[in-house]
């Protein structure tokens, strides 16, 4: 089945891309490091000299949280910000590494190599920050124009409801189709984003259209294969969970074995994302080309393509 | 003694004459609870009631044996008529909590959602001439209907209907009883507060005209006889005196019917309906509820039996209920005193009339819980002890709670801790779930501490003068986190006598704050001496007559070498030289001066340990007045750390965090959260970028 072999040829390609996950992990962790250092001078500052900070060691102690909050709360707030400044960051980050990632997959068996993989980043960065923008445009109106339907039926539908276990049931139904209809809106994203690589273009709203086009074709295949890839995350998180609980951050030692957890976990993620986006774009290669961008493919960029003597684009009907 | 048994061979005949006599009325004999009356049984009601339960109406017939305890000639009768408080949106509890309670909001747009409460008549008769006969309704009386009006003792509001007054032509005796007969209609609002209806589930509470209380010169603070009678507020609605009630519901036959009190019977009627006897002795007031869905579970705790009425889908949560209120009657009769009746009831409202949920009545009180609630988040629980609770603060110890709630809902709060925290955890009794947990006086001390201005009120104010929102916390998390404060302060021991005499001097009267204060004192002077001083007053001044806050600190500790005498010195006639030895073994002294402050308005003694490099710990008493307090060693030992309160006897300290100060930190716990922090920024920063 093609969701399988996308999955699995998806695994093999990020297999070989270990070292662009290696640089995105690393830049995450740099991000987090530059507000974790300070943080760290505020709990001293604010509750170093305190004994009662002891107590949160052998796990959470709500008295001692709520106190600390109390005494300490306008210390942290600069950090909340922070770290919701530090998120929009990243994700223009995000952008900018999504074309070397295309590009490093999209390589087939080369050494990985910074240089292209930067150059991918700011070939396609402007074009993929203006498809993010619509993207984000356009996931906002869709997560509206789902939600407030979904919303009012279940209202409605809890409003009759005699009890809160028929509520229950009638919001939850109401927020797994929410998710999955979020779910298809992500699948279109990653096609578009796809889709602008394989044919160079600039069009990044037109991107969004025909990926549209692609995931409705090929509903079963683009939507499930997405499905499928959440599976990893999701036993990756479990994992993380039960590492979490079995080792504890009790003590210096621990807290270090739990440290290098939290990281391999982090890295994962980045791996994982690269996971996902080298599957689509096997499944993207699996089926005949749409008429896309006519007249705008760019010669030098076909060009570059053949002097590298290799047959990137595999599909046979793209010209 | 006398006076219960004429009153049960009267009742007896009185019921048989109204099964023969009364189309609508007829009644049961019923079974004497208390050989001995617990209490004087002041007012007492014979009632026949019925529901309406598409109209949500009660109508019914009311009455009343009212005595006067007091040496007074009384000429004027009060009463509550607090389903008023539902009428309009003028009245005062409606403005008091903008129409909404709890989080539950009225919905005004129905007419059907309104509540009130009309006498369609008062008669009077004379106790002198009172005998079996003149109990039932169709003697005429004095008609005091017309005499009726409306009065507004709190606040003065003219469009408040919940309080009125009745003026008498022929005064009560002192010793002696009144008898009126009422008819009345009740509209039950639609619940969002204590009562009310939810599609067809009815809370009727206080549902009835109810007498006030006559406090005669020298009960609580009367100076001369007078009523106190308040109007009925969003923050409370208790105050009544003891007595007898037979009461008798006619519900539609499917509903299942619960009520203060011991059912004596259930006959079904020609009409579809059925009639239900309910009898209960030495209680406050009198509550009920009709539902056809509710099933009934039942139990029994040694002589008491517990009957909990449940909604369907709650029925795998029957245990919880049942195995919290055994648990608080475990606590209740072995740290305070016996609970005497014979029976409980236990409400659980559907999910549609929450708002009439927590609500509390003698032997009677309604829970709340919902469907899929994990066993680790114990609110079922915490709801039942509490609520069960109630039958100790004001349903026997009958305080005012309009005047002193800390007395009701605070003292229940502070058992309520006790017993979650006993029973399931100390720090874990409210909340254990997924590696967060936290007990059920942290979580209070923390709706206290946790205030946006903790300083918002004193905890003896009237209930209707506090203000933004302050009444929950102050009333319940403030008195029960100094009640904490005092039982750490006098020991759990002297604690507990300190509640049992409390309890055993004032049950079934009408205790005041001045008369818990006297048995504190007492008890204290006879267990501990002076060591807290001549009285207890200075305590109650600082946590219940005034609203500064408890915060003390240990801000520093300061080290430095003392410089050992150089120089000569005449010794003997003799002058010695002395030269400086720095860093030689054993001769260095070191000057270690810890600083304890006092960083809010309250003063409490306090103890303050202060531990030493070599290991070496001293125990310091502060009297905790002076706003900062110097503690100076000189020794070869260094201080390491200090602590105030080392044994967590304040709780009502507002942050523990300051109190302690080590010049040494331990900083594995903020390591910990430091590379927690890194790992939160990494996943929300990943979060942002899965947005592409």
């Amino acid at each position: 089945m093609k969701i399988f072999k996308a999955y699995s040829q998806g695994f093999k390609a990020a297999g070989k891309s270990k070292k662009t996950a290696l640089v995105i992990y690393l830049i995450t962790f740099l991000f987090a490091l530059t507000l974790a250092l300070p943080f760290r001078g505020m709990l001293k500052q604010t509750a170093g000299n305190s004994m009662a900070i002891n107590s949160m060691i052998k796990g959470f102690d709500f008295t001692t949280y709520t106190d600390f909050l109390r005494s300490a709360g306008h210390a942290i707030e600069p950090f909340i910000s922070a770290v919701i400044w530090s998120g929009i960051f990243y994700l223009i980050f995000t952008i900018f590494f999504a074309g070397g990632v295309l590009k490093i997959l999209n390589s087939g068996n080369r050494k990985f190599s910074a240089g292209a993989f930067f150059e991918g980043c700011a070939e396609y960065f402007f074009r993929y920050l203006r498809l993010a923008i619509y993207f984000i445009i356009l996931q906002l109106i869709f997560a509206f124009i789902v939600f407030i339907p979904v919303s009012i039926i279940a209202a409605a539908a809890a409003d009759t409801a005699q009890n809160e276990a028929t509520i229950f049931y009638i919001v939850l139904t109401g927020i797994i189709v929410y998710l999955l209809l979020l779910v298809l809106g992500f699948t279109i994203g990653d096609y578009a984003k796809i889709i602008l690589f394989m044919n160079d273009s600039r069009k990044s709203l037109k991107s969004v259209w025909l990926a549209a086009r692609f995931v409705i074709k090929h509903f079963f295949s683009a939507y499930f294969l997405y499905l499928i890839l959440l599976i990893a995350p999701a036993l990756l998180l479990l994992i993380y969970f039960y590492l979490d609980n079995a080792v504890g951050m009790v003590s210096a030692s621990t807290i270090f074995i739990m440290f290098i957890i939290q990281q391999i976990f982090v890295l994962a993620r980045s791996w994982n994302k690269i996971w996902f986006t080298g599957s689509e774009l096997s499944l993207y290669k699996m089926f005949p080309a749409m008429e896309v961008f006519p007249g705008e493919r760019h010669a030098e960029h076909d060009a570059k393509l053949n002097n590298d003597g290799r047959e990137l684009l595999q599909n046979p009907q793209t010209p | 003694m006398k006076h219960g048994r004429n009153r049960v061979l009267q009742i007896f005949i009185g019921a048989i004459y109204l099964s023969i006599c009364n189309p609508l009325n007829f009644s049961f004999p019923q079974q004497t609870i208390f050989i001995k009356p617990l209490s004087d049984r002041i007012a007492s009601y014979d009632m026949y009631v019925k529901l309406n339960p598409v109209k949500k109406l009660i109508t019914g017939e009311e009455t009343l044996y009212w005595k006067n305890t007091s040496s007074d000639k009384i000429n004027e009768l009060r009463f509550h008529l607090y389903l008023n408080a539902f009428k309009n949106s003028k009245s005062t509890f409606i403005k008091e909590s903008g129409g909404q309670l709890r989080g539950d909001r009225l919905d005004m747009q129905s007419d059907l959602n309104w509540g009130w409460e009309d006498i369609l008549s008062m008669k009077v008769w004379e106790s002198s001439e009172r005998s079996p006969s003149d109990i039932p309704s169709g003697k005429d009386g004095e008609d005091l209907t017309h005499k009726i009006k409306f009065i507004h003792p709190d606040d003065n509001n003219k469009d408040d209907r919940t309080v009125i007054s009745v003026p008498l032509d022929k005064p009560v005796l002192p010793g002696k009883e009144i008898i009126l007969n009422i008819k009345f209609e009740s509209k039950l609002p639609k619940v969002f507060a204590r009562s009310g209806f939810s599609d067809d589930f009815f809370m009727a509470g206080q549902w009835f005209p109810k007498i006030g209380v006559y406090e005669k010169a020298g009960e609580r603070y009367a100076v001369k006889g007078q009523w106190n009678c308040h109007q009925y507020h969003a923050n409370s609605e208790f105050y009544a005196d003891f007595g007898e009630y037979n009461v008798h519901i006619t519900v539609p036959k499917n509903y299942v019917v619960g009520a203060v009190g011991v059912l004596q019977n259930e006959k079904q009627n020609n009409d579809g309906t059925k009639t239900l006897f309910f009898h209960a002795e030495d209680v406050i007031d009198f509550a009920w509820t009709a539902c056809p869905e509710f099933k009934v579970v039942n139990a029994v705790w040694k002589n008491v039996k517990i009957r909990v009425l449940l909604q369907p889908q709650h029925l795998d949560q029957a245990d919880r209920h049942i195995n919290a209120v055994k648990d608080a009657l475990e606590y209740f009769n072995k740290y305070l005193g016996k609970y005497p009746y014979p029976n409980l009831t236990i409400v659980d409202p559907p999910f549609r009339g929450l708002g009439a949920a927590g609500m509390e009545y003698p032997t009677f009180f309604t829970a709340g819980c919902l469907w899929g609630i994990p066993r680790g988040i114990k609110f079922t629980e915490n709801v039942v002890i509490h609520e069960f609770g109630h039958n100790y603060f004001m349903g026997m110890l009958a305080t005012n709670e309009f005047e002193e709630a800390w007395m009701d809902e605070g003292f229940n709060s502070y058992y309520e801790a006790r017993i979650m925290d006993s029973y399931y955890g100390m720090k874990k009794s409210f909340f254990d779930l997924l590696g967060f947990h936290f007990g059920d006086f942290e979580f209070q001390r923390e709706g206290y501490a946790g205030m946006r201005n903790p300083k918002i009120a004193e905890d003896s104010r009237y209930s209707w003068q506090f203000q933004d929102g302050g009444y929950g916390p102050i009333t319940y998390d403030k008195t029960s986190t100094w009640m904490f404060t005092l039982e750490r302060l006098v020991g759990r021991g002297v604690m507990d006598e300190i509640m049992k005499t409390y309890f055993e001097r004032w049950k079934f009267k009408h205790p005041c704050g001045r008369d818990f204060i006297a048995v504190v004192n007492e008890v204290v002077k006879k267990r501990l001496g002076d060591k807290l001083g001549d009285n207890m007053a200075w305590f109650f001044n600082e946590v219940l007559y005034g609203s500064d806050i408890c915060d003390y600190s240990i801000s520093g500790i300061k080290i430095t070498r003392v410089q050992q005498p150089t120089g000569a010195y005449d010794s003997a006639g003799v002058k010695k030289f002395y030269k400086l030895e720095w860093g030689r073994n054993g001769s260095t002294v070191y000057r270690s001066k810890v600083v304890a402050s006092r960083l809010g308005g309250v003063v409490m003694p306090e103890e303050i340990l202060v531990h030493f490099n070599s290991g070496k710990e001293i125990l310091e008493n502060w009297n905790g007045k002076d706003r900062t307090h110097d503690l100076i060693y000189e020794s070869p030992d260094k201080v390491i750390w200090a602590k105030v309160d080392p044994y967590d006897k304040i709780p009502l300290d507002v942050n523990l965090i300051n109190n302690s100060y080590t010049t040494e930190p331990e900083t594995t716990s903020i390591t910990k959260y430091a590379v927690k922090f890194i790992f939160w920024v990494e996943n929300a920063m990943q979060a942002f970028g899965t947005l592409f």
